[in-house]
């Protein structure tokens, strides 16, 4: 859970324009997103799992001339 | 309401057209004038394309009557939700922001449409950018549910739903991230198929989330669904998404019968998890009965916990939709509504990290679902928890969970059909869900449950009489 005061984390996503009515929604919103990270971090061990992310598919060469 | 052409299905449309006894032209003008005469009440559309579609009905008719037939989409009225790009044909996601947007292309899976010949009547309803929720301070106003136009007719593809229930399109086209086909589908009461991820191109559809999206068909019925599929689902080398599992046959084995196909229910879910009315509850053990009866063997079976699925939709679509809006955000916020700009906004403050870790979750329980559906052919669950609610009242996002968002994070195939209705008459859903890329068979359940009960044989009302 963040303790940065809620309009400090606006500026530094560059969100001062945020209208001020829909601010404290967004927090609710926020901390909810907060939580969930908390959640799922340190509920899960990942030392025996290589990342998924990134796949390399096998080049194609163009036929030659 | 009976032999207005506006409630056949598009099988038995198709079968119509194809033998010469209805007309699209005719078809197209009795949609048009149906738009015309009901959708002021449901807004189901934001824009109606009539003399194109008068066109490509002429066009569709004398290319059958000449012989050349293309398959059973020629010449039928679809709906197309409103963040799939038309060529020369504004698509605004319902947003002031893409108020004066048109495209120079179609959409991958428009495009495939049109070569099949089907009729596009118009671009559909949608919540702002397929996640605002029911908003008020966009240009359009939000769809109505067509049983009862003071309630939600869930979204993101509301107008979709909406339409096809309403009997003002034959199809339609939704999109679905978090379950923005099957929430519709379930609270306007037609079947709606979010697809195997990457079967259906999300080319030329205004993204939310690149790893959830999932663009697919919404139709009156399973089998409409499968004959949508048999035109959308190709490789697109365009959406870095797309698979290529081959060819599929979507229709030749509805109507096999399901004997001896093993069914698991995810009873947790909508008896633990998140508990379902229990008007939703009766009608789920009436469709297992239903199931049992025809030889099917039931099951109970175990995912995860509903809520680490929801953490994941949250921590992977967050991210992924800000970065798509964040120049809108920083820059001209005043431009959206607030609920979808509250709701995007929320994903810049995910951190790099938890988005990582939530995709390497997100793997560990693609795997765990694998394993468990070895042991089973299908899953099945509510797809809503309640029966319709009020325009605009309910949260999709802090509100009461549902059972549609696993299955964008698992990219499994999931169906929702119509498994009845409350006693005052608002319909109640099931979903069907199968392995990768069996997407017919998930199909063929929901057709042979459609078939064996009588809920397709009632419409909305809408101040006709009720039989159709």
């Amino acid at each position: 859970m963040s303790v940065i005061p809620f309009a400090e984390r606006l500026r530094a996503r560059q969100l001062d324009r945020f209208p001020e009515a829909d601010r404290a929604d967004l927090e609710r919103l926020v901390q909810a997103g907060d939580e969930a990270a908390a959640r799922i971090r340190g509920s899960y061990s990942y030392l025996e799992e290589p990342s998924n992310v990134f796949r390399l598919v096998p080049a194609k060469k163009a036929p030659q001339p | 309401m009976s032999g207005d052409p506006c409630f056949l299905t598009i099988a038995e449309a198709s079968r119509q057209i194809r033998a010469g006894t209805l007309s699209p032209v005719t078809l197209a003008e009795a949609f048009l004038e149906r738009i015309a005469g009901l959708d002021g009440r449901l807004n189901s559309f934001i824009r109606v394309l009539g003399d194109d579609a008068l066109a490509e009905a002429r066009t569709a008719a004398a290319e059958i009557a000449a012989g050349n037939w293309r398959g059973p989409l020629h010449g039928i009225p679809l709906g197309i939700k409103d963040i799939y790009n038309t060529a020369g044909i504004a698509t605004t996601g319902h947003s002031a922001l893409y108020r004066d947007h048109v495209p120079a292309e179609d959409a991958t899976t428009i495009r495939l449409l049109r070569e099949a010949g089907a009729v596009i009547l118009g671009k559909t309803a949608t919540w702002e950018f397929a996640i605002g929720g029911v908003s008020f301070d966009l240009p359009w106003p939000p769809a109505r549910n067509p049983w009862d136009t003071a309630l939600d007719p869930a979204g993101s593809s509301s107008g979709s739903g909406a339409a096809v229930a309403a009997g003002l399109c034959m199809g339609a086209m939704g999109t679905d991230t978090g379950g923005s086909i099957r929430s519709p589908a379930a609270w306007n009461g037609i079947a709606g198929l979010k697809p195997s991820y990457g079967l259906v191109s999300r080319r030329g559809v205004l993204p939310l989330s690149f790893t959830l999206d999932h663009a697919g068909p919404m139709c009156w019925t399973s089998e409409d669904c499968a004959l949508m599929m048999q035109v959308l689902a190709r490789h697109d080398p365009m959406d870095p998404g797309s698979a290529d599992p081959g060819p599929i046959d979507f229709t030749s084995g509805l109507g096999s019968g399901i004997r001896g196909l093993r069914i698991g229910v995810v009873r947790h879910f909508f008896e633990a998890d998140a508990p379902a009315d229990t008007v939703v509850t009766d009608a789920m053990e009436s469709a297992l009965g239903i199931f049992a009866g025809q030889g099917a063997i039931i099951r109970d079976v175990s995912l995860a916990p509903l809520e680490t699925y929801y953490d994941l939709c949250a921590l992977i679509m967050g991210p992924e939709a800000y970065a798509i809006h964040e120049q809108g955000l920083t820059r001209t916020p005043e431009l959206y509504g607030s609920i979808a700009r509250r709701r995007i906004a929320a994903g810049a403050f995910v951190s790099g990290a938890d988005y990582v870790n939530a995709l390497r979750l997100r793997a560990r329980l693609v795997a765990q679902a694998a394993a468990m559906m070895q042991e089973v052919d299908l899953l099945v669950m509510p797809t809503r928890h309640t029966p319709p609610e009020p325009l605009g009242e309910f949260d999709t996002i802090m509100g009461a969970r549902f059972y549609t968002r696993p299955f964008n994070v698992l990219g499994l195939p999931a169906l929702s059909v119509c498994s009845g209705f409350t006693g005052n008459g608002l319909p109640l859903s099931m979903q069907i869900v199968g392995r990768p890329f069996e997407d017919a068979l998930v199909l063929k359940l929901g057709d042979a449950f459609e078939k064996a009960t009588a809920f397709r044989d009632v419409r909305p009302a809408l101040g006709e009489s009720v039989a159709a």
